[in-house]
């Protein structure tokens, strides 16, 4: 089953071109590594696809029957997204987040809760529960963003820049997260630099170059393609 | 650093924040205006320019006005001066006055003097202040009758005033609220009794003596108790919101928030109870805050409109009750569908019927100034018929209010066809207008409510199955 379909995909801002003729799908429980250069479009096809960017041509479509444009409120419901920069609210503590996320994804208080604690145990923030964004550091806020993320069962889930301002230890517990997440059955897109780290997790890529999708291919394929690009 | 004095880094950044904003502008001119907008502009804007010299015609009509004006700012000359202060402490609820932002702020971290900087700020802005205050001098000079030393001495007053409240401005933004509520109250009291008492003149020189001081007392306190975060936060805002360029770009600027007055507050830190009304019912909240020059600003604006028309004619009254209707239930539906496209909320699925739920007492909070002048009106223009015009009026500002609702959550589903029901809400509120002629056309409000209640009752019900 196509999790993800994204078909023709353009995305223009007045004349500037952000994203052109993008076209590919991602298939249930496969984890798919979106590369490419700083300005070659990652963040705007993840935000296009989330549809806070706006899509001048092209079709997104989620599990096969949720298309963007025709059913949209069913279509977000499909739909997780960890954002590269914490999009926490000053008013809200950690505990509220989760909370908000919660609800907006229609999870019962108690596995919520459950979830909340296993999460925030993992990630050392069990004290920080009642603090607000302001008294939480980067990395703090990068972790209460992903268990915002990660408490719906969702069939997608975008990730951007996965593992920015994560020390070590919250690295390899989000990675535990990630796997999880995929036995479960859920289909994960990633932008990352870091492509040691996403190596054993993704086993797709798809590689975005001005705008422009220049390959896509199996997880493999990928350290070829950049040995023949290197020859160039 | 030798020679790259306080003075040197104040300008640095000041010329390269203009340079950035010159270019931000150029930008914009060349994205929003094409060969021929710019045609037409010149020739609008040389009819405007002529039109100026045939501006005496309009003179001559307007001269018992503008001789009324001279003769009021004469007599009420102690009057304005004792009012004029009260603008600044107004100010202080939300402006520092002083534009220190981020930037500046980080000056003051390098080896430069933040007093010097200050100052420099200052004087840019007085500076800026008096020019403004001359070219408009010069055009009220230009263009009106009015004795053009009583101009000048109004307008040198303003600017003195605005000079010598700058540091009160600044030490009252730093305050609790409650202070600058006493501060006005303070002053509107002594603006009352003064007039009433016919001593204006004594307690204009008396609140001016009380503003010197003032300065005297803070200048050598001026940056203690200062809560930099809210001064910063303020000021980027001030300095780099530019509405226009938002507009084009389709682009929020928004507040980088580093204070908040609920966050030593242990009731708001607790876990909500885990209910949609309970947790919308804060987003709202956030939202309302974070927008509420422009709520304040919308609702004021109609307000002032209405009871300006209620003595104009009684048909434009009618009028401006039928558009504030019409402009206050497209506003809140603007603000519904606004709320999902800021912060977090856009990267979350969006449960429409329970955000609008939860808005619903927040808008009846907010047309209540709007209805109370409207309700007052209606009894004294419609007699006893006030109750059925009132009744006329609720109605269809419900069916107005639940039509662009809905509309704009098809909007949010992005669903919208063209939609009659609204140009229908619409159409409806010439029954307003009807009254005039014939109070009882608002009996039409019994169909209304029956339409209001069947949708409810009914139509949700199917479509929900709730």
């Amino acid at each position: 089953m196509k999790v993800l379909e994204v078909n023709q995909l353009d995305v223009q801002v007045k004349t500037t071109k952000l994203l052109e003729q993008i076209t590919f799908s991602i298939d249930a429980g496969s984890v798919v590594a979106l590369l490419g250069h700083n300005g070659a479009g990652k963040s705007t096809l993840m935000k296009t696809i989330m549809g806070i960017q706006e899509k001048s041509a092209g079709d997104i479509v989620v599990q096969e029957a949720y298309n963007q444009d025709i059913d949209f409120l069913n279509y977000k419901k499909q739909i997780a997204f960890i954002p590269e920069e914490p999009m926490l609210m000053s008013e809200l503590t950690a505990m509220q987040h989760f909370q908000l996320y919660g609800k907006s994804y229609q999870l019962e208080e108690k596995e919520l809760m459950a979830r909340v604690e296993r999460y925030v145990k993992g990630f050392e923030l069990q004290d920080k529960l009642n603090e607000y964004p302001e008294s939480l550091s980067k990395g703090m806020r990068q972790k209460v963003q992903i268990i915002c993320a990660m408490l719906p069962d969702v069939p997608l889930l975008l990730i951007d820049e996965p593992f920015m301002g994560l020390d070590i230890y919250a690295v390899d517990f989000f990675e535990a997260m990630i796997e999880e997440k995929m036995k479960n059955g859920a289909s994960i897109l990633l932008t990352t630099h870091q492509l040691d780290r996403v190596k054993n997790l993704a086993n797709q890529f798809i590689m975005l170059q001005e705008g422009k999708l220049l390959h896509k291919g199996q997880a493999q394929e990928f350290e070829t393609i950049t040995r023949r690009s290197g020859k160039r | 650093m030798r020679g790259f004095s306080s003075w040197h880094a104040y300008w640095f950044i000041r010329l390269n924040r203009f340079r950035k904003k010159k270019e931000i502008k150029k930008r914009l001119v060349a994205m929003s205006i094409d060969k021929t907008t710019a045609f037409y502009l010149l020739v609008v804007g040389g009819y405007l320019f002529a039109s100026i010299f045939i501006f005496n015609d309009y003179l001559a009509m307007y001269q018992d006005e503008f001789l009324f004006i001279e003769q009021q700012a004469e007599m009420r000359f102690w009057l304005i001066l004792m009012i004029v202060p009260i603008r600044y402490v107004f100010q202080a609820f939300r402006f520092p006055g002083l534009f220190i932002s981020s930037s500046e702020y980080q000056l003051g971290m390098l080896p430069f003097s933040m007093r010097r900087i200050t100052l420099y700020i200052a004087l840019e802005k007085w500076v800026k202040q008096f020019i403004r205050y001359l070219m408009i001098g010069a055009i009220v000079v230009l263009l009106t009758p009015i004795n053009p030393i009583l101009i000048w001495l109004y307008f040198f007053i303003f600017w003195f005033i605005e000079v010598l409240m700058t540091i009160p401005q600044w030490k009252l933004f730093q305050m609790k609220w409650y202070v600058k509520l006493c501060v006005i109250s303070a002053l509107l009291l002594i603006n009352i009794v003064g007039t009433l008492t016919g001593t204006t003149i004594l307690f204009s020189v008396l609140i001016l003596i009380v503003v010197l001081l003032s300065n005297f007392y803070w200048y050598g306190k001026i940056f203690t108790n200062i809560n930099w975060g809210r001064v910063t936060e303020v000021n980027d805002y001030l300095i780099w919101s530019m509405p226009l360029v938002a507009r084009a770009t389709k682009t929020k600027f928004k507040r980088q928030r580093r204070y908040n007055i609920f966050l030593n507050s242990a009731t708001r830190k607790k876990p909500f109870s885990y209910t949609e009304s309970a947790i919308y019912k804060r987003l709202w909240l956030q939202y309302f805050r974070e927008n509420i020059e422009l709520v304040v600003k919308v609702i004021g604006g109609l307000l002032l409109a209405i009871i300006v028309l209620f003595f104009v004619h009684d048909l434009a009254a009618l009028i401006g009750i039928a558009i504030s209707i019409h402009v206050l239930t497209t506003f809140i539906a603007s603000l519904y569908v606004d709320r999902f496209h800021t912060g977090i909320v856009q990267v979350l699925p969006w449960n429409v019927d329970s955000f609008k739920r939860t808005v619903n007492r927040w808008v009846l909070i907010g047309c209540i100034p709007l209805f109370i002048p409207i309700f007052i009106y209606s009894y004294a223009r419609f007699s006893w018929h006030g109750s059925l015009f009132i009744l006329l009026l609720i109605s269809l500002f419900l069916f107005n209010y639940i039509v662009k609702m809905e509309n704009a959550a098809k909007v949010l589903d992005k669903k919208l066809d063209s939609s009659l029901k609204g140009f229908l809400s619409f159409l409806l509120l010439g029954f307003i207008l009807l009254c005039e002629i014939n109070p009882y056309f608002s009996l039409v409000s019994i169909g209304i409510f029956s339409w209001i209640y069947f949708e409810k009752r009914y139509f949700v019900r199917k479509r929900y199955g709730v």
